[in-house]
Order: C-alpha cells, then structure tokens, then sequence
C-alpha cells in the first residue's frame, strides 16, 4: 500500500518537474558571482532562489537588526510579553497580577528604575539579562520604551 | 569577588590574570566589578542549594579576543565555560559547572556571516539566535527556513553543539549541521571537514571531508570553543499541511508508537513527531492552581477536568507535511488510514481549532517561526523552573506505556505532576519529562533533585539513559554510560589530556574532567 502510493507520488512529480521556469542565480560560498549557463533548470514546483540574493553578503551583526528602542523591546521583551495568548510573560502576569498587569506596554504603574532593575536582576520566570546581552544603554532604552508607551503618559 | 575564586587558583593569580586580560581587551569586556551583573550568570532554576556564580566573565568580540584569553587561562589554569546564547535553561543557562570557573561567554559574536540561497544554508557565530536569524532572513526576503528550538531566544550555533531539537524535517540539528571552525585551547584554529581545503566551496555543503570527522569532539565537550558553524536551511516548500490527532485514553499511546514507528522509519512522516501529554500540552495556558488547591501532583479527576475544558486527548500528535501539494496529499492518506485505525481518534487540519494555543504554536515551529510559547509550561508549577528528563528508548509502544507509568508513579512519590512528551525521531523516542516546579519552594526542589537522581537508576536499570542533562547531573550520567568499565569516558578522557593539556576548557563539561581535576 505504502509503496503504491510513494510510486504513484514519484510519477506526479516527475510528470510536474518538465516546466521550463527561467532561473536566478546566487553567488556561490567563495564570492564569485555564478556564471551558469542560461540552460533550463529542473526545479519542478520549487522555487528559485530570490534575484535579490545574486550578490553575496558581507557578514552582518545582528545588532543591525536592533536599531531602535521599539525593535530592542520587540525581541528583548516583546517576545514573552507581547499581547497574546500565546505569551509567556503576558499569561504569567495576567495569572498572578490580573489582566490589567498583563501587557507590559499597556500598564501604567512602570517606572524606568524598576524594568531596568528586574531586566538586570529576572523576576520570578523572567531570568536576567547579562551585558553580553543588552548593554546599560539598551537596557535603559527599552525600559523608557515601555514607560512611554503607557497610557498614563500619553 | 575574591571570596569566588576558581578552583586550584590562588588570589594573587587571580589577581594577576584579571589584570592581564584587563590589558588585552577593551574596558566593557570583562565582568567582575558589578555583583548584579555577575549574579545575571546564575542559573535561576537549578534544585541543588549551593549557588553557582562564576568569578568573572569575558566578552570576547572575535577569535583573536579568544586566543588571548585562553593565553592567561593556560597561564594560570583558570578554567573556562564557554557559553554562546546562554539561554538553555533547565540545562544550565549561562551558569558554570562549578563556582569560581570564568564564563567565557560569545554572545557578542553575532554575525551571519554568509546566507546561501543556491545551496541552502547559513554560516553563523556562536551569538546569533533563531529569533535573529529568523529576523534577518525575513528583512532580506529569504526564500529559506530555519528551524527552531521550542524558545526561539536559543542559539543556531549552541543548540546543535548541544544536539537539540527543533520541528521542522531539519529538527536534528547536529544531522544538519555542516562546517566549524573551532579554536583549541592552545590557541590553533581548524576548519573541520572540506573547511580545511584553501579556497574550499563546500565546508558548508559536504559534511565530513576525507579522513576522521572530528565534529562529534566539538558537541556537548570541553574539546574546543566552536567559533563558527555551517547550518542547513530549508527551503520554503511549495506545500505544507499540518496536523494533530488527539486520542483520549493514556493506553492508546500502545498503539500511537506502533503506528508511528513505520512511518518514521520509512520517512513518510518527515519530521520528529511528537506524542504530547495534557499538562505539556495545556502547561502555558492553564495552571495546577485553576485545578485544585496545593500542590502537586494534581489528581485524576482534575487532570480529567483540564483535558475536558480544553478538548484535547491524553495524548496529541502533531506532523507536518512538506514539499509539493500532490506527494503531501498523497503521504496525508497513508499517515491518516494508518492513525484510523486506532479507535477513538479525533484528527485535526490547520484552521480547524482556531482557539488551540497549542497547535497554533506548534504549526509555526513546524513553519520555523521561533516563538517563546512553550516556554510557558512552566507557568502551571506556581514559582515556575523546570528540570528536564529525557531518556532515549527505542519507538516502541509498550516501552512508552512502561516509562510513561513507571515515571508518573515515581514522580508522584515526590509529589510532581508528570509533564512529558514522546517524540519520535529517526529510530528512537526521546521521552521529554519536564519536571516543573516552584523556584520559591525549597522542599519542592529538594524533592526534584532527589526524583531526579531515582529516575537516572530506574533508567539504568531498564537498560537506557539521558542523551543531555544539567551541569549537576552530568558526573552521574556520564557514569550511566559504563559498559566495558567505563571504557567511553576514559577515551574521552584521554581525548582530553591530549587537547588541552593544561585543562583549561569547560572541566566537567558532560563527566569529562581533565587529569588535574579528576579524582583519583
């Protein structure tokens, strides 16, 4: 039965791989810019490599990604603390503080000392981030991030 | 910091290397002066009392920042916890195997330092998490896809040295690691495999290059410090379907694990299938507390009433299926007919169960989305911590049922709710106990720790061990693995001398002690 099955899954393949998609090319490991040949390429139902990726990269610092207050919060915090079901910080402090405790950002009660405390220091399920992690700077801007953002100072 | 001097050091030693690294690296790269962030190295969930602080810990920046740190540490035999995230709690995080040691901790090594979208991989340094790779990929419009470990803060680099898992059909991922580049302890850097040919185009490509691959050396070792690592990565699929099938009673996991095992082995389902318990699978969005008064173990009866609010089976399965829509469909029939035929089945499609918090975390792993959600299981203890147990076994139903009861039962002694899961991987099962518990509670955690050592003896004596464990049980689980009178433990230990002669590098890392530090 199994066997049936694969077989007939390897027919419809095969059948569906016979299109004659044109191709981009990516630069290969070394640098060098990839001369194929322009010949048609068996890539069936797959998808070609995005044009935009035909340069190769320099290496990038993941700080690049992290360049604003609001995108430091987002992966530092916002990943447990976001709104959401799914949150692990959020659900945490809506059982043992209550809904209105739950969203970081919505609260009103922060202050900048106290999140730059317990960011330093972990909280509970929280553990603490090391300077390796977040510098005092960071850390200072994020824990300003979440006060503005509280309906009290608006 | 004085009073947390590392072992075998004197102060003035002490004293002298810190000093020297001071002049070797720049200012903000060394932590000692500032208690707090000293105490931010701590493991916050470990059971055992005694706190376990490092006495420093240096920021290297790049491999050259790393030779001369290893240059004073051999100079002074001061011993070395290399970290890269830190983020693997329940095994450690960023803490070392013993007070005193410095952390050597790489989370400033964070570059991506090459994306292939041809081949399909990514090189990374040891800083970089799946959240930022996953982050990067999608600002630069990749057509690739990671895969995660359940909390996305986790390293690419560190969770496949310490031979993780993720969900996609990339979840091995040591299988799928490809390429290093690690310095020694004397201070030599190596490229591994087809690394090692000048002008090599397929370090990350070809696994293994000719002659012995040495890889295996750098995983969960105090061998070298992985600077830099090959992954692959998977291309988005032009088809995914995602499902889970709930069965309500806990003896159908008989026959789940029969029905899985063909289809594992003949990778018609793809990816590592797992077999979820009610408190895994409810643990982030429901607590012991909302179900009876105390503490653990919750009884049958609330156990009954939790899997009931919130119609989910005693066990729940999840796959995914990837590649082109006519073979999903296809492969979709025969997984389907075969979990048909265990009676009383409920079967799930993406979309079906739009208030499921589980499945809905669950599919965007399977989709290499990170996310922190599972991370949130251990909001149902109270004080939330866990400590995890993960005996391999092979895929075998009546062995899950054995180990399912056997470890329920030996839990509940200690009374600690059984929060575990069986996943099924290429020919064995990794069965996942997370031990929840209550960091504020002292005797709670006294009981994990003494649960915790009865169930590595229960283990041992049905013939299987751990594949991973915490810092403070990695001496007894070394020792689990002792056929032929400890015969693997003493290679590695030779192993050790030979490398890193003055054994600077992780002492204790996985049992394996250099000969200054072993006892007798």
């Amino acid at each position: 039965m199994f066997r049936v099955l694969i077989l007939s899954t390897l027919a419809i393949t095969i059948a569906s791989c016979s299109n004659d998609r044109s191709t981009q090319d990516t630069a290969d490991r070394d640098g060098n810019a990839a001369t194929e040949s322009a010949a048609p390429v068996a890539g069936g139902p797959f998808s070609a490599p995005p044009s935009s990726h035909a340069q190769p990269m320099k290496p990038f610092s993941v700080d690049e990604l992290y360049n604003t207050p609001e995108k430091l919060y987002a992966v530092n915090c916002g990943i447990c603390h976001a709104e959401g079901d799914n949150q692990a910080g959020t659900r945490r402090l809506a059982n043992t503080r209550g809904e209105e405790y739950a969203v970081l950002v919505k609260r009103s009660d922060l202050h900048v000392d106290y999140v730059t405390y317990i960011v330093r220091h972990g909280l509970n399920m929280m553990p603490a981030f090391r300077p390796s992690e977040l510098t005092d700077e960071e850390v200072s801007a994020i824990a300003e991030y979440i006060v503005a953002q509280s309906p009290a100072s608006e | 910091m004085t009073d947390n001097l590392p072992p075998g050091v004197s102060l003035s030693d002490f004293e002298s290397a810190i000093g020297e690294l001071r002049e070797l690296l720049p200012l903000d790269s060394i932590v000692i002066d500032n208690p707090a962030e000293v105490r931010s190295y701590r493991d916050p969930w470990r059971v055992t009392p005694e706190e376990v602080l490092p006495s420093a810990a240096v920021l290297p920046r790049n491999v050259e920042e790393i030779q001369d740190v290893l240059g004073v540490a051999r100079k002074y035999r001061i011993p070395l916890w290399t970290i890269s995230t830190g983020k693997n709690y329940a095994y450690g995080g960023p803490a070392p195997r013993k007070a005193g040691y410095i952390v050597l901790d790489l989370k400033r090594m964070n570059r991506i330092l090459e994306v292939n979208e041809k081949y399909g991989y990514a090189v990374v340094e040891p800083g970089v998490s799946y959240f930022d790779l996953y982050n990067y990929l999608q600002r630069t419009g990749s057509k690739l896809w990671i895969d995660p470990a359940a909390p996305g803060w986790g390293g690419v680099m560190g969770n496949a040295l310490e031979r993780g898992a993720g969900y996609t059909p990339y979840g091995d991922h040591f299988v799928f690691q490809c390429g290093m580049q690690v310095v020694l302890a004397d201070g030599s850097v190596v490229e591994t495999g087809m690394g090692a040919l000048p002008q090599s185009n397929t370090s990350a490509l070809h696994k293994y290059g000719c002659g012995p691959s040495v890889d295996g050396l750098f995983t969960a070792s105090n061998a070298g410090i992985v600077t830099k690592m090959g992954i692959w990565l998977m291309p988005e699929p032009p088809g995914f379907k995602a499902f889970k099938i709930s069965f309500p009673n806990e003896t159908d996991l008989v026959p789940i694990m029969e029905v899985l095992r063909p289809l594992k082995l003949n990778l018609v389902i793809p990816n590592g299938t797992p077999v979820v318990g009610p408190i895994y699978e409810l643990g982030h969005v429901a607590t012991r507390a909302q179900y009876q008064d105390g503490k653990g173990p919750i009884s049958e009866d609330a156990l009954r009433k939790l899997v009931s609010d919130y119609d989910v089976g005693m066990w729940n399965v999840y796959s995914a299926f990837y590649g082109p829509p006519p073979i999903i469909e296809n492969n979709w029939k025969v997984v389907e007919e075969a979990f048909r035929s265990i009676p009383g089945g409920k079967i799930y499609l993406e979309g079906d169960r739009p208030h499921d918090e589980a499945f809905k975390y669950r599919i965007e792993l399977m989709r290499g989305i990170p996310n922190m959600a599972e991370y949130g299981v251990v909001n149902w203890a109270g004080g939330a911590g866990h400590l995890d147990f993960v005996p391999v076994s092979p895929i075998n139903g009546e062995e899950a049922l054995r180990q399912f009861y056997a470890m329920k039962e030996r839990l509940g002694e200690y009374k600690l709710d059984y929060c575990g899961e069986f996943m099924a991987a290429w020919r064995f099962m990794a069965h996942v106990n997370l031990i929840l518990f209550d960091v504020f509670d002292l005797d709670e955690k006294a009981r994990v720790n003494e649960c915790y050592n009865h169930l590595i003896d229960d283990a041992v004596e049905l013939g299987y061990s751990e594949y991973r464990t915490h810092p403070d049980y990695m001496d007894k689980i070394a020792n689990t693995y002792s056929w032929n009178d400890h015969s693997l433990l003493k290679t590695h230990e030779k192993i050790k001398d030979a490398i890193d002669p003055r054994g600077i590098l992780a002492p204790g890392k996985s049992g394996v002690w250099p000969k200054h530090l072993r006892a007798g």
